[in-house]
């Protein structure tokens, strides 16, 4: 915890502008305080393994979909049509649950996707699509796939 | 000269999509749709913008400054919408024109958290 607190303290001291000491000291007390208030939340420790190269893939794969699923959306905003919306069960092979929140976090993070909710077993998530016609629900299946495997590449 | 189009180019784009968001939001006949527009203003609005300043700017301070407000957003913004989606749904406001739907039958177990 006290890493994770020195590191904000860092980042805040950054975010003012003022290398100070009082910064810094201010910095670190509001990171304890934040922190104290979301442990409880994280249970054990925050980390996981993390693997350099295939984070590099994962956030390449990520940015495509970025921008690929935004064009899509931002014309969907100008020109809603169809009903092409879906709710598909995308099995979960990542087991941590740091990786589970991750990756529900990059599927809602891409427009087009929004993850709703995890199964009680904690292997399947519930995903909330907004181009999902017949003809490409199994390439919207693969899509989630393939980032899945990812972040699983990733983080297990 | 060039750097302060380019810069100002990036923060219009920037508006343009949340500006295009907010139509989104209105246009969406249901909460979950609403939640894709939103993202599409939390994401490229945010990135453009940023851009744009470090952009103007060009300084090491702002640039970190921006990187880290779009680092801030990207984290919480999806949060914000999966809670507000999940909560829309649980809650019954079920969407307009699903195709399918695989999380209907399925047991959701306790209402926890």
């Amino acid at each position: 915890m006290i890493g994770w607190a020195l590191a904000l303290a860092l980042v805040w001291t950054g975010l003012q502008g003022e290398a100070t000491l009082a910064n810094f000291v201010l910095g670190f007390g509001l990171a304890w305080g934040a922190l104290a208030v979301v442990r409880p939340l994280g249970g054990r420790r925050f980390g996981t393994r993390w693997r350099p190269v295939p984070m590099v893939a994962l956030a390449a794969l990520f940015v495509r979909e970025l921008f690929v699923s935004n064009a899509r959306v931002f014309a969907a905003c100008l020109w809603p049509q169809g009903r092409d919306r879906a709710v598909i069960a995308v099995p979960l092979t990542v087991e941590g649950p740091a990786a589970i929140a991750v990756f529900a976090n990059l599927v809602t993070l891409t427009p087009g996707t929004l993850s709703l909710d995890v199964s009680e077993d904690r292997r399947t998530l519930f995903v909330h699509t907004l181009f999902c016609s017949e003809a490409e629900e199994s390439q919207v299946r693969s899509g989630l796939a393939a980032m899945e495997r990812r972040v699983k590449e990733a983080m297990e | 000269m060039i750097a302060g189009w380019v810069a100002a180019g990036l923060m219009v784009m920037g508006a343009v999509c949340v500006t295009v968001a907010a139509f989104g939001i209105g246009r969406f006949p249901d909460s979950l749709a609403r939640a894709h527009a939103l993202g599409l203003g939390a994401t490229m609005g945010v990135l453009f913008a940023m851009v744009g300043v470090t952009v103007a700017f060009f300084d090491l301070a702002t640039g970190a400054k921006a990187i880290l407000t779009v680092l801030f957003v990207y984290f919480t913004s999806p949060v914000g919408s999966h809670m507000l989606g999940r909560a829309a749904y649980r809650f019954g406001l079920l969407p307009v024109g699903l195709r399918v739907d695989e999380l209907a039958g399925e047991d959701r177990g306790s209402e926890d958290t």
